[in-house]
């Protein structure tokens, strides 16, 4: 389920937040401890004030009061520091890349990105005593080429968050592609339908890498446009998807048909021929022929 | 002694400002819905109340009006 909102400059309107990960709640509550040891002779000697407030009479209990004031103030702003450094590095994963924000004290801000398909591999690793009981551990995310691999360091459920990143890099590689290892994109397969059925809207004598789906709206949409002042468009909007998705199914067909018969044989040249010239008679003609080759060379044209 | 009270405000200065920039970074680059403004209200309060109790402390004691230590 993505999370709505933006959260890093460069995110695109149409980018889905998958994951906003910080380090485990652990490596912040050792920090706590540290300043709760650092703490110690503060509360001490407040305890002594309030108990026997003689002792800090004079100089000394003047001191005492600045002191342990400023000293609790130090502890305080190393917390504040702490928490910054804790909390504002934050891993971002979408449907489209790793974004990872590394707050290194207060002025030292990085953000590095990393598109999904250039993840060549993804490991969880948990080791300790503590990262065992408490489930949380490192996550190395190799990439390709010369870039730097991404390491998210004390991530709360790494084996959950390894998976999701390598099921969001697979989507992410059958809709873009995969970068290899000399850093050429290898092209995805919704990708490539996607830039085929752009060619094919300019070249409409090869339908054989159209999709179904796509010859049934096609169909549709011209339906619609032509019919849209018809007023029994709503009955006759349902025939018609009836008809187009029966129409899809036999042109779908016609088309396995085509192909499977170009690869066993030399017959292509004919075909094309043969094609054209039943082009040129049904656009002269206007008439549709009953036989499934010509019923899908029609429906080419129709759509 | 009174060196000790302008060590302290300018202590307090510097960390003031410390602050400022540290409240600001949790300000601008937290997220909706996080811990960020809720840690910001937490640690001004704290800061405030360990102030004032210090600023009451040293009120309320007797200093040396001579700048002799």
């Amino acid at each position: 389920m993505p999370i709505q909102g933006k959260y890093f400059p460069s995110q695109s309107s149409n980018e889905k937040v998958f994951l906003l990960l910080r380090r485990h709640w652990f490596t912040y509550a050792v920090f706590i401890f540290i300043a709760c040891i650092m703490a110690v002779p503060f509360v001490i000697f407040a305890a002594i004030y309030f108990t026997n407030p003689t002792l800090f009479e004079g100089v000394f209990g003047n001191f005492s009061i600045i002191g342990g004031t400023l000293y609790f103030l130090f502890i305080l702003a190393l917390m504040l520091y702490g928490f910054i450094d804790y909390y504002l590095d934050v891993y971002i994963v979408t449907n489209e890349r790793i974004v990872d924000v590394d707050q290194n004290g207060m002025f030292k801000r990085k953000i590095s990105e990393l598109h999904l398909y250039q993840v060549q591999d993804v490991k969880a690793s948990v080791k300790g005593a503590f990262p065992t009981f408490l489930h949380y551990g490192n996550i190395h995310v190799q990439t390709a080429a010369e870039k730097d691999n991404f390491v998210f360091n004390s991530i709360p459920n790494p084996y959950r968050v390894s998976k999701m990143i390598a099921d969001l890099h697979q989507s992410q590689i059958d809709d873009v592609g995969k970068e290899d290892s000399n850093g050429v994109i290898r092209r995805g397969r919704k990708k490539v339908k996607d830039e085929e059925f752009e060619k094919n809207l300019t070249h409409e004598d090869d339908i054989s890498l159209l999709g179904k789906n796509a010859l049934i709206n096609a169909r549709k949409n011209t339906k619609k446009t032509l019919d849209e002042t018809d007023s029994d468009f709503g009955l006759k909007a349902v025939l018609e998807d009836e008809l187009a998705v029966e129409n899809a199914d036999k042109v779908m067909g016609g088309v396995n048909e085509t192909i499977m018969n170009d690869s066993s044989n030399n017959k292509n040249e004919k075909k094309d021929n043969k094609l054209t010239d039943k082009n040129k008679e049904f656009k002269s003609d206007g008439e549709k022929k009953d036989e499934p080759h010509e019923l899908h060379e029609n429906e080419e044209i129709d759509i | 002694m009174v060196y000790f009270l302008i060590i302290y405000f300018l202590a307090l200065v510097v960390f003031a400002i410390y602050s400022f920039f540290g409240i600001y970074h949790l300000w601008r680059f937290g997220y909706i819905g996080d811990l960020t403004k809720p840690a910001i209200f937490v640690y001004i309060t704290i800061a405030l109340i360990t102030i004032v109790i210090s600023i009451i402390f040293i009120v309320f004691r007797s200093w040396p009006t001579d700048f002799n230590m």
